[in-house]
């Protein structure tokens, strides 16, 4: 009986040894990663549109079926042109929102007359499914004014974004909480 | 929950068992037959005519890469063809119109029905759930075990124990095959050791900037100065060589006078060698102690050749590695200027060389590629043609192209050891044919570009503009050069400027020092000789000015056409017509005089480049190296 | 392409008509005396602080489902509770981020001095360690959104052979060391990529994943909780922390009858009968054996390590930068035709080849090391388990294996001392127990 106690108590004391080394060991652990992480935690993927290349990835591979990625208008840099490259095929028929000359595949983008000979181009983003087509578009020849972002409303935060996976020219990136978005004509960036 | 449970069976619970048995069945079937929608569904969104191509679809694993664009449907596009053929029907933009509303909402129809079908799955997976517990919970009953015999609790251990060994070790083995094929299933094309990827150049910043030129002030890197020699030539290698279009800075001025003054290509008179050269190129020679190099080629090949200085023999022939882009297309070039234009550069390690089609190239001396790269095919009118400068361990090369406002033009520094960048300047300027130069200036090292309409220095440490002037409008072909403080340049169809190099900013106003408007040059770059300017037209007249003041002194004209530029050897000018045919001439301010006239007996566009006692010049087929031999009376004692 | 052309005419005539300026946009922006530009609308995220409301509520439910599991002993209320982190970390969290993807986010910060981690996945990752350390595995009963998605499913669970599952579990091991190795060289997060059942809390995902994930739970329905059994990382962890943890669910507080009745209603084979241990005759074999496994132990590290070394390709494929320099090399050496998206982007950044190539073959050398790593481990966990399977064990009562117990609370009800104890039946029913017939 004394033996089997003995063994009992020998267990006991290996099993909490090991719980306390354990403990500890997370613990000290925790306090490593806690000292280590940045002061304001990157924990949003957006697109950096200085960097995005408009392939058209993120219309197909985010895991949500309409992609959490919609396009953005920087309206202070858009040339409002009666000709412009991100709304209209480039072999358009004739420069009027006929569904014949537009580029955008659901028709997301609303041209408004302003006054000659400026036009205004909105982005209706429940229709608008990421394909950055109008960026492209506005990019090669325009003033890149069109831009790609990741609505953070939607975006699901997966731990790994399938779309930055994806994205062939690493334009996905963690953002702070605090500075979700990476407009365009804000925060400026590389010329 | 009760005794009751345990053993009782109500009428009641018979029939709530019955009911959530049921309903479970029929949940099953909801949720089998949503799953098979939905299936079926995403096999028609992409395109998944029957079961087989659908089974094919979710067996390859087809991600949702393949997801439609609404308007990518062959009935859209033929439709949008057909219009475009018609630009003015109205029907068939009606047709258009109405087809895109259809495709548009059956687009989102569409999203809405997976939605939707993935929201009645869920709904139905939960009612099967919550049936499939009621009906287990109703009906829970105590298991029934057999009697055993204890004591054979510890066989059964061993047996299982048996087992398990065996199944981990099979285990094992499983990860162990699985590990090896897709070791041996994928295989990489890139360097796999130490020596192939230190092939690729040094280590990224192994190569600090040292030497007489090395910026002042940094005193913790004083030290490495005297342990590590700069991996740059020294001025007076620079000087002794003739290491890129028109030689020491680009002056075409030899630091050599003891050249022959006469030769004759067709008697072979101080023809010491001369050797065919393989593919076509307008590029000139460019010579290193014993090496000369030359670049060739045509619509699908670029070479670079390394022919031994004294002997002639082609050594070796590197082709530039392709490129996707080379590969993918060829420029549109000129005749006249053909795909090797730009003369290459050397600085004793490697030479370099670039190609009608943007590629860059850097060989060492034994013909082996060091790097390179791919700068994208340029929009230019003629074909590529300006030269490679050298600057230290950089090299610059003029990217001009498309129109002034096209913001295309830019100036490149690449690292010469790596070919990595190390800046860039966009450059506001159109198209142009003419070499960039670099001359020291006081303490300030300055690149100097000229092109349309811009002529621009900048320091070739970092590309940063120095100044700027403004007036060389029109297809500028001819390398500027620097005497006394004097930028030298100007093009056919505006007028000639002489700038002082010492501004900063738009110096338009403030810096020219002199215009002029006679004998404008389209290709011959100009010669400064002491105090004198000597210009040269592409159809033989030669003016002469005042290099400081401007005066036009005296105009000759030669009946030849000139595309090599002149260059300086001691007091006398060497002269290469197009023909061959060329002229050994002694300037001064009232007149030229020829010494001698000589005959290459080949046709020339190049400039020679000149060495101890001996010149390099590329024929329209060989490559000549003339000196003095054995019985040549010309030789200085 | 062609496109292209078509455009570059059109904005050669646009620049053309426009006059356009060196040094200004293509086509300045138009000043409009009566005309407001509108703003960009851009919508907030979820507020930063309902990471740490999460967190709470993580606490919150390990410490309900410890006190269900330990204290009240409700299967029910386990059960309940489940259903309740189901919806809430799964359907409404959409399953990001879980402790079983935070290996990896935590792997990273250890290896990666410039990856930020946020408090909240620190927390993910740590609590359900500490619970496990002193209650077990409550968090796979009742707070794991996948575990409680296969606790619900597991309809008709048969028993899976127990020599079977200890291989298989192994599995959990390897897919781990895995994890951990792509984490570390910040290579890729397959825990995460790879996950079966997030689609569903996201209602939607690439149809395999959603198909294998489908297949998964079906299969769940039969064979319980697959996932957790064979494939979990984090249930690897967590058993080795349940082994040792301070409390521990138990089929009853009181003592074993040994009625056997509960024998085998785990569907996760997670209880063990009694033994003797190895009858006296087969303790010799029984020990050479054992010292025979623990001396083959460093051969399989070694060995596993070259192995793994070799992987370091395979692997690498993963690796975005690899994968482009691969693809770059490839162009520039004429093995393949054409350029895609990615070594377009990358040639137009100006930026050289080479120092992608470097870093290409600098990250296959960290894989190198970190193939070996994985390979000496998984050489490791199948010594280690070899030796574990020749040990003699010896056990009095029916009891939970503490390692793989989930903690779910089933067998509960089959234990009479437990109908006893909760007052379900008498005292001197006791016996009958063992007597009760069932059709």
């Amino acid at each position: 009986m004394a033996e089997n106690q003995r063994k009992i108590d020998r267990r006991k004391f290996v099993g909490d040894g090991l719980r306390i080394v354990g403990a500890v060991g997370i613990a000290g652990a925790t306090g490593f990663w806690a000292g280590r992480r940045a002061e304001d935690d990157d924990n949003l993927w957006q697109i950096d549109p200085h960097q995005c290349v408009a392939c058209g990835n993120c219309a197909t591979h985010c895991v949500l079926d309409k992609s959490a990625v919609v396009c953005k208008h920087a309206y202070a840099m858009c040339g409002y042109c009666n000709l412009c490259t991100g709304y209209f095929e480039p072999d358009a028929n004739e420069l009027t929102t006929g569904a014949e000359n537009q580029l955008c595949p659901t028709g997301a983008i609303r041209r408004t007359f302003i006054e000659d000979p400026y036009y205004e181009y909105a982005i209706d983003e429940p229709l608008c499914i990421g394909c950055g087509k109008c960026v492209k578009g506005c990019t090669a020849f325009g003033n890149g004014s069109l831009y790609l972002q990741i609505d953070q409303d939607r975006c699901m935060h997966c731990n790994e974004c399938a779309i930055a996976i994806a994205c062939p020219s690493e334009a996905i990136k963690r953002v702070p909480a605090g500075k979700p978005y990476l407009p365009k004509d804000q925060n400026g960036g590389p010329a | 929950m009760n005794a009751t449970d345990l053993n009782n069976e109500t009428p009641a619970i018979t029939a709530g068992y019955d009911a959530a048995r049921r309903t479970a069945w029929v949940a099953w079937i909801v949720v089998a037959v949503i799953c098979a929608i939905l299936l079926i569904d995403y096999g028609r969104r992409l395109g998944a005519k029957d079961l087989r191509s659908l089974m094919k679809l979710v067996v390859g694993g087809a991600s949702t890469e393949a997801a439609e664009d609404p308007l990518d449907s062959p009935e859209f596009v033929a439709l949008r063809e057909a219009l475009a053929k018609n630009p003015s029907d109205e029907g068939l933009k009606r047709q258009v119109r109405d087809l895109d509303l259809k495709l548009r909402q059956e687009y989102f129809q569409q999203r809405r029905f997976v939605r939707l079908g993935a929201h009645l799955l869920l709904l139905s997976v939960v009612v099967l759930v919550v049936s499939e517990k009621t009906a287990a919970m109703l009906r829970r009953r105590l298991p029934n075990p057999e009697p055993v015999d204890p004591s054979s609790n510890a066989t059964r251990q061993a047996v299982c124990g048996r087992w398990a060994r065996g199944a981990v070790v099979v285990l094992a083995v499983v990860v162990v095959v699985t590990a090896e094929i897709i070791a041996s299933d994928v295989s990489t094309d890139l360097p796999t050791n130490a020596a192939e990827l230190a092939s690729l150049g040094p280590e990224p910043g192994g190569s600090p900037l040292v030497g007489p030129f090395a910026p002042a002030g940094d005193v913790e890197a004083e030290p490495q100065t005297e342990t590590k020699t700069p991996d740059f030539p020294t001025d007076e290698e620079l000087l002794r060589n003739w290491a890129c279009f028109r030689g020491p800075h680009g002056s075409g001025i030899s630091a050599y006078s003891n050249l022959p003054l006469e030769w004759d290509g067709a008697s072979g008179k101080n023809v010491l060698w001369k050797t065919p050269v393989p593919l076509p190129g307008n590029n000139s020679p460019i010579v290193w102690s014993d090496r000369v190099f030359l670049s060739g080629a045509n619509e699908k090949r670029r070479e670079v050749y390394g022919f031994d200085a004294t002997t002639g023999k082609l050594l070796w022939t590197t082709e530039a590695p392709s490129t996707p882009q080379s590969r993918a297309e060829a420029p549109q070039v000129m005749e006249d200027t053909g795909f090797a234009a730009p003369t290459m550069a050397v600085d004793g390690r490697r030479a370099y060389a670039i190609f009608a089609n943007g590629d860059v190239v850097a060989v060492d001396f034994d013909g082996n590629v060091v790097w390179s790269r791919s700068l994208g095919i340029p929009d230019n009118a003629y074909g590529h043609a300006s030269s490679l400068a050298m600057y230290r361990d950089r090299l610059l090369i003029q990217f001009d192209q498309g129109a002034d406002d096209d913001q295309l033009s830019k100036m490149i520094a690449l690292e010469a050891s790596t070919g990595r960048p190390v800046w860039q300047v966009k450059r506001p300027v159109a198209n142009s044919w003419s070499s960039p130069i670099v001359v020291q200036q006081g303490d300030q090292a300055q690149l100097l570009t000229a092109s349309d309409p811009w002529v621009i220095a900048y320091d070739p440490a970092d590309g940063r503009e120095l100044w700027r002037a403004e007036g060389t409008t029109g297809d500028q072909g001819v390398t500027p050069v620097v005497a006394d403080g004097l930028l030298q340049v100007g093009s056919e169809y505006s007028e000639w400027f002489a700038i002082r190099t010492d501004g900063s900013g738009n110096v338009t106003e403030t810096h020219i020092k002199w215009r002029g408007e006679d004998g404008l040059p389209d290709t011959v770059s100009p010669l400064v000789v002491g105090k004198l300017l000597l210009l040269s037209t592409s159809f033989g007249v030669l003016t002469c000015y005042d290099a400081i003041e401007g005066e036009v002194l005296w105009e000759k004209e030669f009946d030849m056409r000139f595309t090599s530029s002149p260059t300086l050897v001691g007091d006398r000018v060497f002269l290469f017509g197009q023909e061959g045919k060329g002229w050994i001439v002694a300037l001064s301010r009232e007149g030229c005089t020829t010494v001698a006239e000589t005959d290459l007996g080949e046709p020339c566009v190049t400039s020679p480049a000149m060495q101890d006692g001996r010149f390099y010049v590329r024929g329209k087929k060989h490559l000549f190296c003339i000196g003095h031999s054995e019985e040549d009376n010309t030789k200085p004692e | 392409m062609k496109a292209c052309g078509r455009w570059l005419f059109v904005a050669w005539v646009v620049a053309m008509l426009a006059g356009t300026a060196y040094g200004v946009e293509r086509f300045p922006p138009p000043e409009f005396t009566n005309h407001q530009l509108p703003a960009t609308q851009f919508a907030p995220p979820r507020a930063a602080a309902m990471q740490y409301v999460d967190v709470a509520l993580l606490a919150g439910a390990l410490g309900l489902a410890s006190y269900l599991a330990l204290v009240r002993r409700s299967r029910r209320g386990l059960f309940f509770l489940a259903v309740a982190s189901l919806a809430w970390f799964g359907f409404v969290r959409h399953g990001c981020v879980c402790p079983i993807g935070a290996i990896q986010n935590v792997t990273l910060a250890l290896f990666d001095p410039t990856y930020a981690i946020g408090l909240p996945v620190i927390a993910f990752f740590v609590l359900p360690l500490l619970f496990t350390l002193f209650f077990g595995r409550t968090f796979c009963a009742a707070v794991c959104p996948l575990g409680a998605l296969q606790e619900m499913v597991a309809l008709h669970p048969v028993s899976v052979p127990q020599w079977l599952a200890h291989a298989l579990g192994l599995l959990r091991y390897v897919y781990l060391g895995l994890g951990v190795a792509l984490a570390a060289t910040g290579t890729a997060f397959v825990i995460c990529r790879y996950d079966p059942l997030v689609g569903f809390f996201r209602l939607g995902g690439s149809a395999s994943m959603l198909i294998v994930g489908g297949c998964l739970l079906l299969f769940g329905v039969f064979v319980g909780r697959p996932y957790c059994r064979f494939l979990c990382p984090y249930g690897a962890v967590l058993g080795w922390l349940s082994k040792v943890s301070k409390w521990h669910v138990r089929i009853t507080p009181d003592e074993c009858i040994h009625c056997r009745l509960c024998e085998d209603v785990c569907p996760y084979g997670a209880i063990e009968a009694p033994t003797e241990g190895l009858q006296p005759e087969a303790m010799p074999s029984a020990r050479r054996r054992l010292v025979f496994f623990a001396l083959f132990l460093p051969i399989l590290v070694a060995g596993g390590a070259l192995l793994g070394r070799e992987l370091a390709v395979p692997l690498s494929m993963l690796d975005p930068t690899v994968e482009l320099a691969e693809r770059i090399w490839a162009e520039d050496h004429g093995l393949v035709e054409g350029t895609t998206d990615a070594s377009d982007a990358y040639r137009n950044t100006q930026r050289p080849i080479d120092e992608l190539i470097r870093a290409a073959v600098l990250q296959r050398d960290k894989l190198a090391w970190a193939g070996g790593a994985f390979g000496a481990w998984v050489g490791l966990v199948i010594g280690v388990k070899l030796i574990w399977l020749s040990r003699s064990r010896k056990q009095v009562d029916y009891a939970p294996d503490t390692a793989n117990c989930v903690s779910c609370g089933r067998c509960f009800w089959y234990c009479p001392q437990e109908h006893i104890r909760q007052g379900w039946i008498g005292a001197e029913e006791k016996d009958a127990g063992r007597t009760v017939t069932l059709r």
